[in-house]
C-alpha cells in the first residue's frame, strides 16, 4: 500500500518542490511588504487572508483533480483498482500522497515563516497566527478532497454534496473550535471521495454511510432550489400585480406600495419619516395623532442596527474586522494581539516596532520589561478608528495623545450592541435591553463616563430588531422601534412601537401595534410545506454554526410557534405524496427490501427534496431493450452452441 | 518457469529437439485450408515416409512440439492421437513418443476403400480442370514416387 | 493466496449476463463456463461486447441482469487475494503515462507475492526499454511489451488480455504468443484473451468464444468450429429460393457462379442444391477466418460482378 503512496508522491515530487518554494517566496514578499499577519490597512484586514485561503483551497482542488483524473480512463482505472489491495487501502494510499504534497506545499512554508517571525521578528506572534497553519492546511485538504470527488464522481450530484461543507466552512466558529467544522468537512468529504474509489464507479452507491452523506446535502441543495422556486413564484405574482397597476395608472409604483399598511413588510420598506408616520397612523388614538402632528418628519433619523460582529478571542484571522488602529499622522499602525490584550504598534514605513497600546495608553518599551500598560479585558472592536468598543465600555481613541478616553460604560451585565452614532440632535447607542440617547451639548464638553439623557426600553429581542427611528419633539424625542418576524416564519412577533421622550428624558409608550404579514401564508411557509424537517434543520444548523449571527433561531422558537394548522396539513400531504411516489419508484430499482423501506421513510421525513434526491441518487436502471436477435434464419444446432 | 531453458518435469524441452540431424520440418501455414492438426499429421507422416524420422527415433513431447510450433497443446495432442491410431507412432509411458516400426494395421479391404476414397476426391477435384488422364497419372507418379518406397517387408505383407 | 475452489471447478462462470448502455445492448443473455486451464480466445467484431465482458468479469461494471463468478468469487465482490491471482492486460496496453518503467515494476513487484523477476526480465529483454523511461515516452509496441511483462511476471491463475498483440512487430508478436503458450502449458494459467487475429486463435487457442452482437455465437475449439462450415460453388442456383437453404450464412454471385457458405450441413447440402436446379456443385476448402467471417457477417444475395 505504501509503495503506491510513494509512487504517487514521486509523481508530484518535482511540482511539490516548485510550489513549496513559490509559496515561501510569496510569504516572504508579504512579510517584507508588511502585509503578512499584520495587514497594512483596516480595509485589508481579512481580505488578503481570505484570498490566500481561497488560493490554498484552489491549490488543493487542482491537485486532487489532477491526481484522480489521471486514473479516470477506464483502462487506467482497472490498472489502479485491480490489485491485491482493498479499495479503501488504495484510496488511503492516494490521499496519503496528496496529504504529504499539501503539507509540504502549504503547511511547511507557513509554519516555518510563522516560527521564524516569532523567534526573530520584532512583531508579536499570537497563538492564532500559528493557528493559521492548520487552518490553511485544512482548507487546502478540503479543496483536495473536493477535487478528488469532482474528478472521480460520475454524477453531478457530487457538486450538490459539496455544498454543505462549503456552508459549514463559511461559518464563524471561534478559537480552536474553528478547526472543528474544518475537521467535520474534511471527514465528510473524505467519506464521499473514498466511496468513489471502488472498481465499479458507474453503478449507484448502495452503502448506507456514503449514501446518507451524499443524499443529505443533496436534499439540502434541492431544498434551496425549491425555496428559490417558491420565491420566483411569489415574485412573478407580485410582478404581475405591479404591472397591472402600472398599466392602469401609468405610474411607477415602488415596491413598498405593494404591501398594505400595518404589515411588517410595509414598515420595512418605508424610510425615515414615512416609517415613523406609519407607526403612529396605525393607532387611531388622539395621542398618537397629536404626536404625529408635532413631529417634523423631515428630521426623523433612522438607526439601522448595524449588524457588527463582536470579535471573539482567538478567532480565525480571516474573520478579523476592527482589529487595527491607524495613526496616519505618524504612519503607525496598531494591531490587536489576542494573546496579550494590547495593541502592538509598528511603523508602516520602516516596519519596526514602536511599542504597545493598552487602555492606559502607549508604552514605548517594545519588550514590555519596564512598563506594563493596562490590558483590554475583552477583544475590542475598532469603529471608524475613533471608537473602541468592548462588551461594556466604549472608548474614544485620541490619536493625537495616543490614549483611550472612556466614553460610556454600561451598568451591570448589560452588553453594548452598537457604537455611539452621532447626529445633529442627539447621540445614540443601544444595549441588549435599551436604547440610550445623549444630548450633543452634554457630550462635547464632557470627558469620562457619559450619562444618558434618556433610555428607551427595547422590550423585544435584539435579534429581530429591525430599525429604530428617532425625531426631536419639543425638547424631547419621538422614538419608534420596529421588530421583525425573524426568519419570515413568524417565530417572533413583529410589531412597531412608538415612544415619546419628554424634556426630562422620561420615555412613555404611545403605541404598540402588532404588524401583519405582507406575503401570503403559502409563500412564507413555502419551505416548511416542501419539507418541515429540512426547514427546521436549516434553522437549527444555521444557529448552531453561527451562534453570533444577527437572527439566530432557537429550537425553542421553533417549538413555541408552530405554523398554522393549514400549513401543517399541507406539509403532511406533500410528505405523504413524496413517500408514495418514492414507494412507487423503488419497486423499479434493484434494491433490497430494507433499502426500499429506508428510502420511503426518508422521503416521508424530508418531503419533496427526499423524493427528488432519490431520483438523482438512484437513477433508473439501464433499460435492457430487447434487440432482435441477429438474423440466423434457420440454424441447425444454433441453440446448443454452449454445450 | 516461463523460460524454456528452465527445469521442467518434461524430459524433452524444445531446445533439445532442435539438435542437428533431428530437425523436424513441419510448417504451419496461416491460411492453409487444412486444420493445423491436419498439417501436423501430414507433416509428420511425410517425414516418417521420407525416412527423415527413422523407426525408433524419438519425437518431441506434446508440450515441446506445441511450444516449438507455437500452437495449442490440444492441437498437438490431437495430431499425435491420430498418428498413434494410424500406427505410425507410439507413446511409451514415462519415456516419450517414438516412431513405430512400419507395419500395416489396416486390413486390405480398408486400405482399398481409403484408396478409392482418395482417388474419388482427386477425380472430383480435377475433373473440371480439363486435364487428360495421362497428364494426371504422370503428375501423380512424380509426386508419389519419392514418398512411396515399399520395403521388402511391405511387399511381403501385401 | 489460497482460496476456495468452486464446486464446479470453473475458472469463470457466467450466467444469463446482460448489459446495456442506455439503449445499446452490449451483452445479451450470455452464459459461459470456462474451466481451469487452457487458452480461451474471445472473438467478435468491434463492439461485440468483448471489453464489456472483461469489465464485468473483473467487477468494473455492473451487469444489467445475470451474474458472473471468477475463480469462485462473485465478480462484483472480488477479494484482494483473488485479485492477486488475476492479471490483466488492458485495452491498448494502457499504463499510467507518468510512471517510469522502474517504478511500475517496483509497484507490481511489491503488490504481487508470486512475482517472478526472471519472467519479467525475459519479456522486457525483447524490447529496447530503459528503466528510467516513462510510459508516455514508450512506443506502442514497447508499452505493449511492458504491460505483458508486468502481467506475466505476476504468475497469475487467470490472465485476462484485451487484444494483447495489437500493434506489435513480428518479433514481439511471436515472442508474446510463445510466452502465453508457456504460461498456459507450464504454469497451469487460465488464459482469456480477445483478438482480431484469426491465425492466432487457430494456432494457440484451445477454445473459441465467439461473441456475436453481445450474444454467444460459439464456444468450442477452433478446429471443431471450422469443421461445421462448408463452402460450395454452384451454378444455376435460383436466387429466390436461397432463403430455403438451411444453414446458409453467406451467398454471393460472381458472374454466374454462386459461392455459398453453410453451417452444420456437411455434404447433405449438395442434393438440396441440386434439387433446386443447381449444377456443377463443388466444395471449396474453407479457412478458419473465412468460417468466422461467415458466422459474424451474414449476407445473402450479394452480387459482386
Amino acid at each position: 500500500m505504501w509503495i503506491l503512496a510513494r509512487n504517487e508522491w514521486s509523481r508530484f515530487r518535482r511540482w511539490t518542490t516548485l510550489f513549496a518554494l513559490a509559496h515561501l517566496m510569496v510569504l516572504l514578499v508579504q512579510e517584507i511588504s508588511g502585509s503578512l499577519f499584520h495587514p497594512a490597512s483596516a480595509g485589508l484586514d481579512s481580505g488578503l487572508l481570505r484570498y490566500s485561503l481561497a488560493m490554498y483551497a484552489l491549490l488543493g482542488l487542482t491537485l486532487g483533480w489532477l491526481q484522480m483524473r489521471g486514473y479516470r480512463h477506464p483502462a487506467l482505472w482497472v490498472f489502479l483498482m485491480h490489485r491485491p489491495l482493498a479499495p479503501h487501502q488504495i484510496f488511503l494510499a492516494l490521499v496519503a500522497s496528496g496529504t504529504l504534497v499539501l503539507s509540504v506545499v502549504v503547511a511547511l512554508p507557513l509554519a516555518a515563516v510563522t516560527f521564524v517571525l516569532d523567534q526573530a521578528g520584532t512583531r508579536w506572534i499570537d497563538l492564532r497566527h500559528y493557528g493559521m497553519t492548520p487552518f490553511a492546511f485544512g482548507t487546502s485538504m478540503t479543496g483536495y478532497l473536493l477535487g478528488c470527488l469532482f474528478a472521480l464522481s460520475t454524477r453531478w450530484t457530487a457538486l450538490a454534496a459539496a455544498l454543505l461543507p462549503m456552508f459549514f466552512l463559511s461559518r464563524s466558529a471561534v478559537g480552536w473550535w474553528s478547526l472543528a467544522p474544518l475537521l467535520v468537512v474534511v471527514s465528510w468529504l473524505g467519506v464521499l471521495a473514498g466511496a468513489q474509489v471502488r472498481p465499479d464507479r458507474q453503478s449507484p452507491e448502495r452503502r448506507a454511510l456514503p449514501l446518507a452523506l451524499t443524499a443529505l446535502p443533496l436534499q439540502y441543495a434541492l431544498f434551496w432550489c425549491l425555496m428559490f422556486a417558491g420565491l420566483m413564484l411569489y415574485t412573478a405574482r407580485v410582478a404581475v400585480v405591479e404591472a397591472g397597476w402600472n398599466v392602469r395608472g401609468f405610474a411607477a409604483h415602488s415596491w413598498n406600495d405593494y404591501f398594505a399598511d400595518g404589515t411588517f413588510d410595509r414598515a420595512q420598506y418605508l424610510f425615515d419619516g414615512d416609517a415613523m408616520a406609519h407607526g403612529l397612523e396605525l393607532d387611531p388614538s388622539d395621542r398618537s395623532r397629536d404626536l404625529l402632528a408635532r413631529i417634523d418628519l423631515d428630521r426623523v433619523v433612522e438607526l439601522v442596527p448595524r449588524r457588527w460582529r463582536a470579535p471573539a478571542r482567538h478567532q480565525p484571522m480571516f474573520l478579523d474586522e476592527g482589529q487595527l488602529l491607524e495613526d496616519s499622522s505618524r504612519d503607525r499602525h496598531f494591531a490587536f494581539s489576542h494573546d496579550l490584550g494590547l495593541f502592538q504598534g509598528w511603523s508602516v514605513r520602516t516596519l519596526s516596532a514602536v511599542g504597545w497600546l493598552g487602555v492606559s495608553g502607549l508604552v514605548s518599551d517594545t519588550e514590555l520589561t519596564t512598563e506594563n500598560p493596562t490590558r483590554f479585558e475583552e477583544v475590542p472592536y475598532v469603529f471608524e478608528n475613533r471608537q473602541v468598543l468592548t462588551g461594556r465600555r466604549i472608548y474614544r481613541f485620541d490619536s493625537e495623545h495616543m490614549r483611550f478616553d472612556l466614553w460610556f460604560e454600561s451598568a451591570g451585565d448589560e452588553r453594548l450592541a452598537a457604537p455611539i452614532s452621532e447626529h445633529a440632535d442627539f447621540l445614540a447607542t443601544w444595549t441588549d435591553r435599551r436604547l440610550l440617547l445623549f444630548l450633543p451639548a452634554a457630550t462635547s464638553a464632557h470627558r469620562g463616563n457619559l450619562s444618558p439623557f434618556a433610555s428607551v426600553p427595547l422590550s423585544g429581542q435584539l435579534r429581530n430588531l429591525e430599525k429604530i427611528l428617532v425625531a426631536p419633539v419639543d425638547g424631547g424625542f419621538a422614538v419608534s422601534v420596529v421588530y421583525g418576524t425573524l426568519s419570515s416564519r413568524d417565530l417572533l412577533p413583529a410589531r412597531q412601537q412608538v415612544f415619546e421622550v419628554d424634556a426630562n428624558g422620561r420615555a412613555d409608550l404611545v403605541t404598540d401595534t402588532p404588524l401583519g404579514h405582507g406575503p401570503p401564508a403559502w409563500s412564507r411557509h413555502w419551505g416548511f410545506i416542501m419539507s418541515p424537517f429540512l426547514r427546521s434543520l436549516h434553522d437549527v444548523i444555521w444557529t448552531a454554526v453561527a451562534p453570533r449571527r444577527s437572527e439566530p433561531v432557537r429550537l425553542g422558537d421553533l417549538l413555541q410557534r408552530p405554523p398554522p394548522a393549514k400549513v401543517l396539513g399541507l406539509a403532511a400531504w406533500v410528505a405523504a405524496c413524496s413517500a408514495a411516489m418514492t414507494a412507487w419508484l423503488v419497486r423499479r430499482r434493484r434494491l433490497r427490501g430494507r433499502e426500499r423501506w429506508a428510502w420511503v421513510l426518508a422521503a416521508a421525513l424530508t418531503g419533496l427534496p427526499g423524493f427528488l434526491s432519490f431520483l438523482f441518487v438512484m437513477p433508473a436502471p439501464d433499460r435492457a431493450r430487447a434487440e432482435p436477435p441477429p438474423p440466423r434464419a434457420r440454424l441447425p444446432g444454433a441453440a446448443d452452441v454452449t454445450s | 518457469m516461463c523460460s524454456d531453458t528452465r527445469d521442467t518435469d518434461e524430459p524433452h524441452s524444445s531446445s533439445q529437439l532442435l539438435r542437428p540431424g533431428e530437425v523436424l520440418v513441419i510448417e504451419i501455414t496461416p491460411g492453409d485450408p487444412r486444420p493445423i492438426f491436419r498439417q501436423i499429421v501430414d507433416g509428420l507422416r511425410r517425414s516418417i515416409a521420407r525416412g527423415a524420422l527413422p523407426p525408433g527415433s524419438r519425437l518431441p513431447s506434446v508440450r515441446g512440439l506445441a511450444l516449438q510450433l507455437r500452437i495449442s497443446l490440444n492441437t498437438v495432442a490431437k495430431a499425435y492421437t491420430q498418428l498413434i491410431e494410424e500406427g505410425l507412432i507410439e507413446s511409451r509411458k514415462g519415456v516419450g513418443v517414438f516412431v513405430c516400426e512400419p507395419k500395416q494395421r489396416l486390413s486390405e479391404a480398408e486400405r482399398l476403400r481409403r484408396l478409392d476414397e482418395a482417388i474419388e476426391s482427386l477425380v472430383n477435384a480435377t475433373l473440371s480442370l480439363g486435364f487428360d488422364t495421362e497428364t494426371i497419372v504422370e503428375r501423380l507418379r512424380t509426386a508419389h514416387a519419392p514418398l512411396a518406397q515399399p520395403t521388402p517387408d511391405d511387399t511381403k505383407q501385401s | 493466496m489460497k482460496h476456495d475452489q468452486p464446486e464446479a471447478d470453473l475458472a469463470i462462470e457466467i450466467h444469463g449476463l446482460s448489459k446495456s448502455y442506455g439503449a445499446k445492448q452490449a451483452l445479451a443473455d450470455l452464459s459461459l463456463a470456462i474451466p481451469y486451464g487452457g487458452i480461451h480466445a474471445v472473438v467478435g467484431r468491434n463492439g461485440a461486447g468483448k471489453s464489456t465482458l472483461f469489465h464485468i468479469m473483473l467487477g468494473f461494471a455492473e451487469p444489467s441482469t445475470g451474474s458472473a463468478r471468477v475463480l469462485g468469487q462473485p465478480s462484483h465482490a472480488l477479494s484482494p487475494s483473488v485479485r492477486g491471482d488475476i492479471a490483466v492486460v488492458n485495452e491498448e496496453h494502457a499504463l499510467p503515462p507518468w510512471q517510469s518503467v522502474e517504478r511500475l515494476c517496483a509497484l507490481e513487484q511489491n503488490h504481487y507475492r508470486g512475482w517472478d523477476q526472471a519472467i519479467y526480465e525475459r519479456i522486457i529483454g525483447l524490447f529496447d526499454l530503459h528503466r528510467e523511461q516513462r510510459v508516455h515516452q514508450l512506443s506502442r509496441g514497447e508499452r505493449a511489451g511492458l504491460a505483458i511483462a508486468l502481467a506475466m511476471a505476476k504468475r497469475p491463475k487467470l490472465l485476462v488480455l484485451d487484444e494483447p498483440t495489437l500493434g506489435l512487430d513480428v518479433v514481439a508478436n511471436q515472442a508474446i504468443l510463445e510466452s502465453l503458450l508457456l504460461a498456459s502449458t507450464l504454469q497451469d494459467c487460465t488464459l482469456v484473451f480477445s483478438t482480431h487475429q484469426m491465425n492466432e486463435v487457430e494456432r494457440i487457442a484451445d477454445n473459441l468464444i465467439l461473441l456475436d452482437r453481445g450474444r454467444l455465437g460459439a464456444y468450442e475449439s477452433p478446429d471443431s468450429f471450422r469443421t461445421r462450415f462448408g463452402a460450395w460453388t454452384a451454378a444455376d442456383l435460383p436466387i429466390d429460393r436461397l432463403q430455403e437453404i438451411e444453414g446458409l450464412l453467406q451467398h454471393r454471385m460472381i458472374e454466374d457462379r454462386h459461392q455459398l457458405v453453410v453451417i452444420d450441413r456437411g455434404p447433405t447440402v449438395v442434393p438440396e442444391l441440386e434439387s433446386m436446379g443447381a449444377t456443377q456443385v463443388t466444395e471449396d476448402p474453407i479457412t478458419f477466418d473465412r468460417a468466422v467471417n461467415a458466422f459474424l457477417h451474414r449476407r445473402i444475395g450479394e452480387r459482386v460482378l
